[in-house]
């Protein structure tokens, strides 16, 4: 990439510059302007670019999480025979994680559905702008997971284990792939709060520590320690200057050892990191246009749409794995009380997904970036009572979609039964989906493993298949 | 639901049966690590000379076969500063390399060791070490991640292990079972034994409801104690046969059943926001009468507290020992929750925890929520626990009082009644009842053996009955008490049965009440079971225990306040021209303020006040009023009373009387949630509101007092009130608002009328509302003389200060209540104790629903030739702790050395530290790890000694270079006496890289490593004067009394301070931060050696975090203070960063750059007062702390 390029130059202009009218070490610094990769050793970087199992469809993934359950019925799934049953009862043998008879009483969808696109997939009224993307999608609404609860369901959909910690997805892809930028981060999480399990959901668990998230707080710093706290970028250079020669003057007394050469490119992409991720979360560039596509008002750091667009650019600089979680723990989909707080929170992210996907689309970069957007579980069709206004956990089913490379667009895969209660065909476990995703990026999910405390680990766990039918 | 299940090791498994060549050779019984230890002769080297220690034989002859040399010596300041490092965390100072390279003892090294091993510095890292492998966190790591305040315990015993060189087998057996072991004494070990099984407690917890997923708990029990002492993964066998080690699943769930006979403290969840189950560090000969001590303390400063009006603080902690059979601590099915009972229980049949079955009885808590209840019909059940609780089986205690509250649940009538009965029994687990109580639908049966029935009385279904039986075991009688408070009766005394060995170690409850299986039941609830040495009080509704003094003295002082003050609502001792203060508050953008003017004339004591509320009139909002201290319910309070004087001004502008606004007093729910009575006034009419409809009570006189008195009936919905001036007192009445919702905590008087316009001015003043009876008197005017008032001021000031002194007692009878709640009566430890000893059911493919064949409790019988059985009622642990520390297993000895070795030589002799099994990595020098096993097992398992072996060889000195660099070429062969040379580097070169496998299998040249994240953090405080060296204990959590943590509010916090790093609190569902960056333990999962990973976030720490920032400016003052000239100061950071003096070079470098800097600095905006000078010397020194030297260990 262009940009890319100009920063190398502009790096190799700062390294020079360090040594400008200085006559030490022309040598050694020459060694390191030479190349990047100087210090082939073993772990030296465990971020290098790797190549997968087999030719990928995707470089990259965008994975959206909506956080707390977004009820399926009244976006993605249309029940028009819950349109109809609202207020009658329905009899389940399990409800909230206990077991028993429990009479139930169908509730009405909240949104009307209707059809969209050249291919007509049904869409509630709650996304009225993602509803105008479903050509590009394909809608799987016979997910399903294993727990009840936000905690471990949240813990399932991102590591594939529900109870014990595990290496998130995204560590996993950055283990698999290493980064194609090494000033940034392969695996970044924009996210306004903590989610449900914590820093679980990005940790790299036994994978090496450099394949854990790097989680962006939208604001001020959205990154620890990104901001330069020496008073001018000339003293910090200074400084940086100073270290170098302190430091090749430690190596030079010893024999190339990749653990000391690493540190000191890693003060150098820092250095980097620093100049690229303020410009990167620097959005004055981005023209009228796009701030209108995403529904982003200009100066603002708020809301998903902010988050959407700074996706679009960590793509563009070869990020592998960008998630983007809309919420935490806590004001999110969880509609116990009150199924109209959907609407707000809809609101915060619908405009900003499809903007991101027609933004990807026009850029050329939906062919090779993977879009996941999914929730943790859905919401019950039903209700303990008939009056009430909200909706329970419900991992029997729920929806999400994939979008761009290697999906087949403009398609539905899966279905639930008649309320939306359970898989009705084609069922999409969790590990099925992760499977899935594995394979747009090129990797057989079974061969893609870790071994640790006696085991080969991976995301799969001992499960998953490839979903074939939302493969285009 | 698989949750839970570890399906991996299923297909896991199946998928390495099929691919052969994944399979290691030969079978589980000829492995190398189940082999036993062998004590193998130091092999023969063709240059002994280099050989300093006999392992050194074995490390050479490995290189010599290799056709290799050892790298050569070290110089003494890098051995120094190694050693250092890797036995303290901490580098040698300045002082201590110069005193080293000075020594010229041939016993200097030995000396040096001796000293390190003897700082306490020591098992602050090497203790480490071991919390890395034991997974240690501070919270629990359930849903919410509730903290363990007191968890820390274990992490200090640990490094005091470590200190003292506790021989490793025992330290094993310590933490196994080291509740089991301090019985056996000696009484100054106890604290410190039971503390060391905070191993067991500190497993991780999962889910909502911890205890319903205490399976996973002990799944994470197992495979950490596999990995931690035997290099074994056991997980596996959980749900299958181990495919390749020795453990099958039989075996598993033999272990199993040991650890779910032990009790784990809790740490609180989200659907139990408590802790509870702490282990008491004291025996329980003192700890239970401390406890009882604790108790009645707790009642009592809980009556105080009550009377007083002043919030009881929920019970936070729970004694083992609990006086309410631990019902309490249990949860109700809700949300995720199963609402089962939990381990130390053992039980089965329809039992549900239910707040239906709370009892009503009091015995020393002000009341639970809970109990357990068993429906009507045939169905059998079952529940019972040992009595570990009592210190053991009960043999000698002459008396022992049990309680149990029930009650029996009525059929719907015309429904004939249940004719079986129920049974409560005490006794021997595993024999004969001493006493049994039969429980019918309406009467309570006594037996005492074969054929001995007495009846104990009738009672009526649906009402709770308490019984309590006090065994007098010398006489062998019992004598039975049944009933109700107030109305008990006595049976007995009566022999007791004279079948079996009349030991008393468990109490039970069962179906087995007599008759056929086939006979139904009755619905049974019972609460408060307990058991203990000493007589209990008379059942009662009330908390028992002796009456506060205090109280009837300050009701009295009270009464007599109130007729000397009179009622005046409080505005006398308040600030004139100011809003009212505490309690009142003024309403939103109101002008009400305290006036003399606005004082009522009303007697019986208006007159005595001087100082009133006033409201302009006019048409702006106006108001004051109160939130009360309590919410009075119906439920607890019958009547309330209300009076307030008030009077009526001018309308500002003035108003026609039929457009005047009004003023309103409400009282009611919230500010206008929800009003049980609202009246309302203009200048000149006087409304109520009755049921919905206004009602004018007739005319006000402008510029008068009048005085509303008001009763409220809470529980009729009705109210009394009269509106008097100066004439006889207008009585009217009327009903509560319909909608009121029942609570009053808050009452008014504001502008908000039923009719809007301007209001008129607003005088008001004593404004009262209690529920106590007001004082009766007329509204005439008071005439007092001079003398007569002075002596009623006087009186009232000496009430005054008694009542403070006695309501600052009640506060600090609260805080004593809630300190004593949070902390207990003596110190407690995250631990475990004995539970009821069973054996397990295998959980068929590790799933607890779907139970297999119960598995005898015991250990894996491959390891070693000794069997495992545990001995009668106990859990096991002990003989488990023995199994493993058992001379003939071969597995700990080598895996202990084996973590000793590698955190020396960065990489273990096998390098799969936490797998010893068929699929971790072979040994690379056998011999060498059997010879180490061999001493260590000799030395009794001193891990000290451990050290000293390995840091005297020759293996331990070489350089972390293959040879020597062609700078120092000229000093090498003077060996480790030469100083560091730190040359200029311009001759130098990069040499080739020597990362063959075989240079770091053969540990030569010695591994370089960089420092671990607690060694950068304390080695940064350290350099920067900053650490402080003190002993680190527990973490400033908010007080559990305000714990409410869910998983959308988990907690979450990170504390700093400037101790060494190993006492930072660490989370396990947010990582600490700084640990987290710098490839610190995983505190999830057992961490047999951390890897380093470099990463340019850690570089952005460097650059700015604002803590090394801080610690950089701290130094540069104290240097700028130390030394005056700038080479001084450069120099002297120098030394405390690198540890020595700066080489030409280098002080020209440091020279021209705090030049350039300072330079640079003036051209910049100055935010800070900070001098240039040593600003620019702080971005040095923080120039030397990013420095590869200082961060890394050649």
């Amino acid at each position: 990439m262009n940009r890319h390029a100009a920063f190398d130059s502009r790096r190799r202009g700062f390294l020079r510059s360090l040594v400008g009218g200085s006559v030490l070490f022309p040598g050694i610094v020459g060694d390191l302007l030479a190349g990047d990769s100087a210090f082939p050793g073993a772990g030296a970087d465990p971020l290098l670019p790797r190549a997968p199992h087999f030719t990928p469809k995707a470089k990259r993934v965008i994975f959206l999480y909506m956080s707390g359950g977004v009820s399926h019925v009244d976006s993605w799934d249309p029940k028009p025979r819950l349109f109809a049953s609202a207020g009658k009862t329905v009899t389940v043998d399990e409800f909230q994680g206990r077991k028993g008879d429990f009479t139930m009483y169908a509730k009405r969808p909240q949104w009307e559905f209707s059809r969209h696109g050249r291919c007509g997939t049904q869409v509630s009224g709650l996304f009225p702008h993602m509803a105008g993307c479903v050509d590009e999608m394909c809608v799987i609404r016979s997910m399903t997971s294993d727990h009840t609860n936000h905690y471990e369901a949240t813990l399932g959909i991102h590591t594939g284990s529900f109870t014990f910690a595990r290496p998130s997805i995204g560590s996993w892809v950055s283990y698999g792939l290493g980064t194609e930028n090494s000033n940034l981060p392969s695996f970044v999480v924009i996210a306004p709060k903590s989610p449900y399990a914590g820093g679980q959901v990005w940790a790299s668990d036994f994978l090496p520590g450099a394949h854990q998230g790097t989680w962006v707080v939208p604001g001020q710093e959205p990154v620890a320690n990104l901001r330069r706290r020496s008073p001018s970028e000339e003293l910090q250079a200074l400084e940086m200057a100073a270290m170098d020669r302190l430091n090749l003057r430690h190596r030079s007394a010893r024999s190339a050892d990749p653990l000391l050469a690493a540190r000191m490119k890693s003060f150098e992409t820092a250095f980097g990191m620093q100049m690229e991720l303020p410009e990167l979360f620097d959005l004055s560039r981005e023209s009228d246009a796009t701030h209108a596509l995403y529904g982003l008002e200009r100066g603002s750091t708020r809301g998903f749409a902010w988050q959407c667009l700074v996706a679009r650019r960590l793509a563009e600089r070869g990020v592998r794995f960008i998630e983007l979680i809309d919420s935490g723990s806590s004001d999110n989909w969880d509609a116990h009380g009150d199924m109209t707080l959907h609407g707000p929170l809809a609101a915060n992210v619908d405009r900003p997904i499809a903007g991101l996907l027609k933004d990807l689309r026009q850029r050329g970069m939906l062919e090779d970036t993977l879009v996941v957007w999914t929730t943790e579980f859905g919401r019950t069709p039903f209700n303990a009572t008939a009056d009430h206004r909200g909706r329970e956990h419900h991992h029997w089913v729920f929806s999400s979609w994939l979008a761009g490379a290697g999906v087949r667009a403009g398609t539905v895969h899966g279905a639930s039964d008649d309320l939306g209660i359970r898989v009705a065909t084609d069922r999409v476990h969790v590990h099925d989906f992760h499977a899935t995703i594995l394979h747009l990026l090129g990797f057989d999910h079974e061969r893609l493993t870790h071994h640790h405390n006696g085991r080969d680990y991976r995301l799969t766990d001992v499960a998953g298949e490839v979903v074939r039918g939302v493969l285009a | 639901m698989s949750i839970g299940k570890t399906m991996a090791c299923v297909a896991f498994a199946a998928l390495a049966a099929l691919t052969e060549a994944a399979a290691p050779p030969g079978d589980p019984g000829s492995h190398w690590a189940f082999q036993p230890v062998r004590d193998p002769a130091p092999p023969e080297v063709s240059d002994p000379a280099w050989c300093r220690t006999p392992l050194d034989r074995f490390i050479l002859a490995r290189l010599e076969r290799q056709g290799r040399r050892p790298a050569p010596e070290a110089d003494r300041r890098t051995w120094l500063r190694r050693v250092t490092l890797d036995l303290t965390g901490l580098p040698p100072t300045v002082e201590e390399i110069e005193a080293f390279e000075r020594d010229p003892s041939p016993q200097a090294a030995e000396t040096v060791v001796d000293r390190l091993l003897a700082s306490p510095r020591y098992g602050e890292r090497w203790g480490r070490h071991w919390l890395d492998v034991v997974r240690y966190a501070d919270t629990a790591g359930e849903t919410a991640d509730y903290p363990v305040p007191v968890a820390w315990r274990y992490r200090n015993y640990v490094i005091d292990a470590f200190n003292a060189d506790k021989p490793y087998f025992r330290f094993i057996e310590e933490q196994v079972a080291g509740d089991i072991l301090a019985r056996r004494g000696p009484r100054e070990r106890y604290a410190e034994q039971v503390a060391a099984t905070g191993f067991l407690a500190i497993s991780r917890r999962f889910g909502f409801d911890s205890e319903n997923y205490h399976h996973l708990t002990l799944q994470d029990t197992i495979d950490t104690m596999g990995q931690a002492f035997l290099g074994l993964t056991l997980g596996c066998a959980r749900c299958h046969n181990h495919k390749y080690d020795p453990v099958s699943s039989t075996e598993y769930y033999a272990l199993y059943g040991i650890f779910e006979s032990t009790r784990f403290a809790f740490p609180g969840s989200e659907q139990k926001q408590r802790t509870r189950s702490m282990v008491p560090l004291i025996p329980p000969e003192e700890s239970l009468p401390r406890w009882r001590e604790y108790e009645r303390r707790v009642a009592s400063l809980t009556r105080v507290v009550q009377r007083a009006g002043l919030p009881v603080p929920s019970a936070v902690l729970r004694s083992i020992d609990d006086l309410d059979g631990d019902f309490e601590l249990q949860a109700p099915a809700a949300g995720g929750s199963k609402g089962v009972l939990v381990p130390p229980w053992v039980y089965d049949g329809p039992i549900a925890v239910t707040t239906d079955a709370q009892s009503p009885f009091r015995h020393r808590h002000p009341g639970g929520r809970v109990g357990a209840s068993i429906p009507a019909g045939t169905r059998p059940w079952h529940l019972g626990q040992a009595l570990h609780r009592l210190g053991g089986p009960v043999r000698d205690a002459s008396r022992l009082t049990v309680n149990l509250d029930l009650k029996t649940l009525p059929e719907a009538p015309g429904t004939p009644e249940p004719p079986g009965s129920h049974r409560f029994w005490v006794g021997r687990d595993g024999g004969g009842p001493v006493v049994e109580v039969m429980i019918s639908a309406r009467d309570l049966v006594l037996r005492t053996g074969r054929g001995t029935s007495l009846s104990l009385g009738a009672f009526t279904p649906g009402s709770w009955v308490n019984l309590q039986l006090d065994l007098d075991r010398k006489a062998r009688t019992v004598v039975a008490r049944v009933g109700t408070p107030g109305a008990v009766r006595t049976v007995g005394p009566h022999p007791l049965s004279s079948d079996g060995d009349g030991v008393v170690d468990f109490i039970g409850l069962d179906s087995a009440g007599g008759g056929p299986d086939s006979t139904a039941r009755p619905g049974l609830c019972i609460d408060n079971l307990a058991i203990q040495p000493e007589p209990l009080e008379p059942v009662s509704t009330d908390i028992p225990g002796p009456v506060d003094a205090s109280l009837p003295e300050r009701d009295a002082l009270e009464t007599e306040r109130a007729s000397l003050v009179g009622i005046d609502g409080g505005f006398e001792g308040q600030k004139a021209g100011t809003p009212p203060a505490h309690p009142w508050h003024p309403g939103p953008n109101s002008r009400v303020g305290i006036r003399a003017e606005s004082q009522s004339p009303l007697g019986p004591s208006s007159s005595r006040g001087n100082q009133g509320v006033h409201m302009p009139g006019g048409p702006a909002y106006d108001g004051f009023g109160q939130n009360l201290a309590t919410a009075w319910k119906a439920e607890r309070t019958e009547r309330i009373h209300a009076t307030f004087d008030f009077r009526c001004g001018e309308v500002p502008g003035g108003a026609a009387a039929d457009a005047e606004g009004t003023w309103r007093f409400y009282l009611g729910h919230g500010p206008g949630t929800s009003a049980a009575v609202e009246l309302f006034w203009s200048g000149t009419e006087f409304f109520r509101v009755d049921g919905g409809r206004r009602e004018s009570l007739g005319p006000l006189q402008r510029g008068r007092w009048h005085r509303v008195r008001l009763t409220l009936d809470l529980r009729g919905r009705r109210y009394e009130a009269t509106l008097q001036s100066d004439g006889e007192p207008e009585a009217f009445s009327g009903a509560l608002s319909p909608g009121w919702d029942g609570v009053i905590d808050n009452v008014f008087i504001d502008s908000y009328g039923h009719r809007p316009g301007p209001k008129p001015a607003l005088d008001a003043d004593n404004f009262v509302l209690q529920d106590k009876v007001l004082p009766s008197g007329g509204a005439e005017g008071i005439v007092e003389t001079p003398a007569a008032a002075e002596r009623r001021r006087l009186r009232i000031g000496e009430i005054e200060s008694r009542l403070k002194v006695l309501r600052d007692e009640a506060q600090a009878a609260a805080a004593e209540l809630e300190r004593l709640l949070v902390d207990g009566p003596f110190p407690l430890a995250y631990g475990v104790a004995e539970g009821t000893p069973r054996d397990a059911v295998l959980q068929v493919r590790g799933e607890p629903d779907q139970p297999g064949k119960p598995v005898r409790r015991g250990a894996l019988s491959a390891l070693a030739p000794v069997g495992m059985v545990p001995a009668g009622a106990s859990s096991g642990r002990l003989e488990l702790a023995r199994w493993l520390t058992d001379p003939a297993n071969p597995l700990p000895a080598r895996v202990m050395v084996n973590r000793v070795w590698q955190q020396h030589f960065g990489r273990g002799l096998v390098a799969t530290g936490n797998d010893f099994g068929l699929r971790g990595q072979p040994p690379s020098h056998p011999e060498l790890l059997d010879h180490l096993a061999s001493e260590f097992r000799r030395s009794g398992g001193s891990i000290k000694a451990l050290h000293r072996l390995i840091l005297a060889s020759a293996a331990y000195r070489q350089r972390s270079e293959p040879e020597p660099p062609p700078s120092a070429r000229s000093t090498a062969s003077s060996g480790p006496a030469s100083s560091c040379p730190v040359d200029d580097p311009v001759a130098s070169a990069a040499r080739p890289v020597p990362g063959s496998a075989d240079a770091t299998d053969g540990f030569s040249p010695f591994p370089r490593r960089r420092l671990g994240a607690e060694e950068t953090r304390d080695a940064i405080l350290e350099a920067c004067g900053e650490l402080d060296l003190s002993v680190g204990a527990g973490h400033p959590f908010p007080s559990p009394t305000r714990w409410g943590y869910t998983q959308h509010g988990p907690y979450v916090a990170s504390y700093d301070h400037s101790r060494r790093s190993v006492y930072l609190m660490t989370q396990r569902i947010q990582r600490h931060p700084f640990l987290a960056l710098f490839d610190g333990a995983d505190p999830n999962a057992s961490t047999a050696l951390r890897r380093t990973t470099t990463v340019p976030s850690q570089a952005l720490f460097f650059l700015n975090d604002p803590m090394v920032h801080r610690q950089a400016e701290s130094l540069a003052r104290s240097a700028r203070r130390a030394r005056v000239s700038g080479p001084e100061q450069v120099e002297w950071v120098h030394r405390r960063i690198l540890r020595r003096a700066p080489v030409p070079t280098e002080a020209a470098d440091a020279a021209d750059f705090l030049a350039r800097y300072r330079q640079a600095l003036a051209a910049v905006p100055q935010p800070r007062s900070e001098e240039p000078d040593t600003r620019a010397l702080a971005a040095w020194i923080r120039v030397l702390l990013g420095s590869n030297e200082f961060l890394t260990v050649d």
